[in-house]
């Protein structure tokens, strides 16, 4: 598979809240089907990176194309943009009020203008794959933490997107379900699924990521292949986080 | 001692005073809610403009006494050549007393929800009506539903201080009757008795939702 081609492309953006710089002239190319993983410090901006590229936070400066689309040109832009990047969140965020299945129908009706009767398909399908076909009438505190998560996944995927957003998608999971989730993952991986992941762990980088980009200070502090990064880091400071994470 | 023929001769009198003061209630709750519901959701409003003013309003219906409202209203609108009756004047006044105080209830109900909710219907791609119609407002309508309920019941109650304009509703009924037989104790305990029991359905039904709400459903 050819990854030559630019998915996200991202130039100079800076981002501050207050007086916090949290992203300080960031610069990134992700091409097609590569599997990036961010990790660093917290507070290094890490989060507030992936949140930009689909505009759930507003850079100051700066540019992000994705998929030929200037995310700061339009409001129209914004939307399309979120149709076409899946995010999936630290909390789930799953919708509460809403079943298993409706969390992964609504914004298909809504938003793609499915019928319902597609929309439950696909659901149906996407349930299937992530393991959970029989819990598609329950409501998502009846859950698992690592179930909620793959709901989140299924209902992100089946907006069809061409990238997937993970912001810490374990970090809020008991140790014996994280890895459920991260075997869906794999698999949108080798299904050739273009994603940037924020993450801690570092197995799974080192199995599935094409680059980990390592962020410091709202910096992008060197990137690099895993085990380039992992075993023969350039940096002081990346030697240094990873020594604390990687005992 | 106690006087109970006063009651029975008495008693279609302070049932028509009744009737004003549900009519007065139910035009207030629905006017207060309606209005209550557009400032709620002006105030969570990204644009300014929809901000501050709603901002506005729900302060100084919410910081002034009920009564000054009626007052200003009733005794002071004349002057600027505004002359309401006194039914009017109480509908107007608690009509936009139950509408600050219903916006603070929109609000707190829609900002108490985790931002994590907002952050998921908009990475779906939906706009804000989209995001307010299908994921915010049926989950903040269920946090609304109890304190909602409880200003209703405040709102029954505070219908009496019409009398105090010299509206006609149960209060004025039950002084009326008193002025002319001095049996406060009698007149005043069945007017008692009657908001009791318009008030004490609504508050019966609240503690059952709330009951339902910590159960989890």
């Amino acid at each position: 598979m050819s990854k030559t081609e630019v998915m996200i492309e991202v130039r100079d953006i800076y981002k501050h809240f207050g007086k916090v710089k949290a992203l300080d002239g960031v610069s990134a190319d992700i091409h097609r089907a590569e599997v990036v993983v961010i990790i660093g410090p917290s507070g290094s901006g890490k989060s507030t990176f992936l949140r930009c590229l689909n505009h759930l936070e507003r850079i100051d400066r700066g540019s992000i194309v994705i998929d030929g689309i200037h995310l700061t040109d339009s409001r129209t832009n914004v939307y399309k943009v979120r149709e076409e990047a899946g995010m999936v969140f630290q909390h789930f965020n799953l919708f509460s009020h809403l079943t298993v299945l409706e969390n992964i129908t609504i914004a298909q009706i809504k938003v793609r203008k499915r019928t319902r009767e597609e929309a439950e398909r696909i659901g149906r399908e996407l349930l299937e794959r992530v393991g959970i076909r029989d819990k598609e009438n329950n409501y998502p505190y009846q859950l698992s933490g690592g179930q909620q998560q793959r709901v989140a996944i299924a209902r992100a995927l089946a907006m069809q997107p061409k990238i997937m957003l993970f912001d810490e998608p374990t970090s809020a999971l008991d140790p014996e379900m994280i890895g459920e989730v991260l075997d869906v993952m794999k698999q949108l991986a080798k299904e050739g699924m273009t994603m940037v992941v924020v993450s801690h762990e570092m197995g799974f980088a080192a199995e599935v990521a094409d680059r980990v980009i390592f962020m410091a200070d709202g910096k992008i502090v060197e990137s690099g292949s895993p085990r380039g990064l992992f075993d023969n880091p350039k940096e002081e400071r990346t030697r240094t986080f990873l020594s604390k994470v990687l005992k | 001692m106690f006087d109970t023929k006063v009651i029975a001769d008495n008693f279609p009198y302070l049932l028509s005073g009744v009737k004003f003061t549900v009519a007065l209630a139910c035009l207030v709750i629905l006017i207060g809610t309606f209005l209550g519901v557009i400032l709620g959701l002006m105030q969570v409003s990204r644009s300014r403009l929809a901000r501050y003013p709603a901002n506005l309003i729900v302060e100084i219906t919410r910081d002034t006494p009920l009564i000054m409202q009626m007052f200003f209203i009733f005794f002071g609108l004349p002057a600027l050549g505004i002359k309401l009756g006194t039914f009017p004047s109480a509908a107007i006044a608690m009509s936009l007393f139950a509408a600050g105080n219903a916006a603070e209830i929109v609000r707190g109900a829609i900002d108490s929800l985790p931002l994590g909710q907002f952050d998921a219907a908009k990475s779906l791609g939906m706009n804000y009506v989209q995001m307010m119609v299908h994921i915010i407002l049926p989950q903040a309508l269920r946090r609304m539903i109890p304190p909602m309920m409880g200003l209703f019941t405040t709102l029954i109650k505070d219908t009496s201080l019409a009398a105090i304009i010299g509206a006609f509703e149960l209060t004025r009924a039950a002084q009326e009757i008193i002025e002319r037989t001095y049996r406060s104790l009698e007149i005043y305990l069945v007017a008692a008795a009657l908001y009791f029991l318009i008030c004490y359905p609504l508050s019966y039904y609240t503690r059952k939702v709330e009951q339902r709400r910590v159960a989890g459903v």
